[in-house]
């Protein structure tokens, strides 16, 4: 088994979508692997991550469209 | 009519070079700068060249003017070899060697119009080499160029370029004419002149202003003619304003060019020195961008992938083809991109440039998608937040999750993005079949959200891009860590959440 990845650190290499091998043996962290969290939390979850997703559904405005460029 | 003349062969930077008396434009020292860097020893002269977009613009506007101006244009084509007519008749008799070593030193070409005050026309040139493939220069929208030279064929990869003329068009309808050069949009369709981006831009209600000369458009007027052009508008406008965070201005830009669409930044420029004065409306087209390392998320963050983008690669006429720009920040946190050349290469003495060229702060990006594209990277990007951060939370926030998305056709995706993955051979064929015989009918496009952590894939959700938002859909999720496929199946039985079919990929 690999060892577990150091989260937060950076790392000079290709990105997704340049990737020449997946890795299905790399080391998750337990938790992610030992799922427990509840319906309750999880629901409440989506409800926070529909907070943050809604800065990217911004509509563009008559002003905007005026705009000379 | 026009009498005939020879081609014409100079050394680079000489006398003869066509370059030679374009230097009192910043165009033409940016050009010189760039094929400096590039190596160039060489130019072949076409001394009569009717340029497609020269004769629209010609019949558009010039024709008609007591000035006289001919409807000729010259060509120019550079090369990092020396070249000597002796070696241009062996090419063009078909010596294959000779026509191996010109086509391998082939730079690009420079359209040069009979316009005094504005002679630089549709111009196309190579890229730099990419000197840190680890982190490549992502350049997705090139498409491949071919000039044929007295039945030399020379082939440049790039995007078309060129001077505005200010009489058929201004810098919208140039920035919006090099977006339309996508490769994305090679099956389908003529790119449209400068002449038919302006005449579009000012159809019936879009404009009470004459089109020709031009005097600038504004944003509506560009997200028209892309419509009007057959094309779908997709329109993300700052998130702060007018403006727009480094997040978001990255994400945007770089999903956009990812899926091989080039973006027009419509923005205000700024005066380059400290507290500068506002110039006024700009316009850009973003063919490229620097990929920045990869980041290993921390544990409960869900970082986007292209965030931390430095440099993004842009067609300005007012300076060139392909001119890096830094993206800085201002003391508010908006996004302000500034004219930032790598060292110069080359030995000669020029002047940079990009000294003193005006500063951009975006307040809009726009792409053309195809046609049934109706799937925005904004609500791509929305849906990757939701349902990455509902897998982070299902981890209690043990899990840090790197993310990136764009959009793709699903041949691409099945014959290309797949293997580069790397799975196995019978893990690919597999994975191919499912896609084909589990998955409900896909679009031709897909919406491709991909989480992973640091820049290993750990699964690609495939979305739907033919309906509305509130509509928009998973078809499947190809899942590459067994990990991975249990908690998405636990998240989907306990939360509801769609992620579509699920497609094991390990």
């Amino acid at each position: 088994m690999l060892s577990p990845v150091s989260q937060g650190s950076m790392k000079k290499s290709a990105s997704l979508w340049t990737a020449q091998a997946v890795a299905p043996d790399l080391a998750l962290p337990q938790a992610a692997v030992d799922v427990s969290v509840s319906a309750e939390s999880l629901r409440a979850a989506v409800k926070d991550a529909q907070v943050r997703a809604a800065a990217f559904a911004r509509p563009v405005t008559e002003d905007l469209l005026r705009k000379s460029v | 009519m026009r009498g005939a003349a020879p081609l014409a062969l100079h050394a680079f930077d000489a006398a003869g070079d066509p370059l030679e008396r374009l230097q009192g434009l910043p165009q033409g020292q940016y050009l010189r700068w760039y094929l400096a860097d590039l190596g160039a020893k060489s130019v072949l002269v076409e001394p009569a060249y009717f340029d497609r977009d020269y004769l629209s613009e010609f019949a558009a506007f010039y024709c008609t003017s007591v000035a006289g101006y001919e409807n000729v244009c010259q060509r120019a084509h550079y090369f990092d070899c020396e070249v000597d007519r002796g070696g241009l008749e062996r090419a063009v008799a078909g010596d294959a060697a000779e026509q191996k070593r010109l086509r391998a030193a082939y730079l690009g070409f420079i359209v040069v119009r009979p316009i005094p005050a504005t002679p630089i026309g549709r111009t196309v040139l190579a890229a730099y080499p990419d000197k840190t493939p680890d982190l490549p220069r992502v350049v997705e929208p090139f498409r491949t160029y071919r000039a044929n030279v007295a039945g030399l064929e020379l082939d440049v990869d790039g995007i078309a370029w060129q001077q505005q003329d200010a009489a058929v068009g201004a810098c919208a309808t140039i920035a919006l004419w090099s977006m339309l050069h996508s490769s994305a949009f090679d099956d389908r369709h003529v790119v449209p002149t400068t002449a038919d981006v302006t005449r579009t831009a000012h159809g019936p209600g879009l404009s009470a202003q004459r089109p020709f000369p031009s005097r600038g458009l504004n944003l509506g007027q560009l997200v028209a003619t892309v419509r009007d052009s057959g094309f779908a508008p997709l329109v993300i406008p700052g998130d702060a304003g007018d403006r727009f965070s480094r997040e978001h201005f990255n994400t945007s830009l770089t999903a956009f060019v990812r899926s091989g669409y080039p973006a027009v930044i419509a923005g205000t420029s700024f005066d380059s020195g400290p507290g500068g004065r506002e110039i006024g409306g700009h316009a850009v087209c973003a063919v490229g961008f620097r990929q920045a390392s990869a980041r290993v998320p921390s544990a409960g963050s869900l970082d986007f992938e292209d965030a931390e983008t430095e440099y993004v690669y842009l067609h300005d006429d007012n300076l060139g083809p392909t001119a890096r720009f830094r993206v800085e920040t201002d003391s508010d946190g908006s996004v302000l991109l500034r004219a930032s050349p790598p060292a110069a290469i080359h030995a000669l003495s020029l002047p940079d440039p990009t000294k003193d060229h005006a500063v951009l702060r975006p307040s809009a990006l726009l792409a053309a998608a195809h046609e049934d594209v109706r799937l925005s990277p904004d609500t791509l990007h929305a849906r990757a937040v939701e349902l990455g951060s509902i897998l982070i939370a299902a981890t209690g926030k043990s899990l840090g999750l790197s993310v990136s998305s764009r959009i793709t056709r699903l041949p691409r995706y099945v014959q290309r993005e797949l293997p580069k993955v790397g799975l196995a051979q019978e893990v690919l064929g597999r994975t191919r079949l499912a896609l084909w015989e589990s998955v409900p009918p896909m679009s031709l496009h897909l919406g491709v959200v991909r989480f992973g952590v640091g820049d290993q894939p750990l699964v690609d959700i495939l979305f739907d891009t033919t309906d509305s938002a509130p509509n928009l859909r998973a078809f499947c999720h190809v899942v590459y860590h067994p990990q991975i496929a249990s908690l998405i199946s636990h998240v989907v039985a306990e939360a509801g959440v769609d992620f579509g079919v699920p497609v094991a990929a390990f």
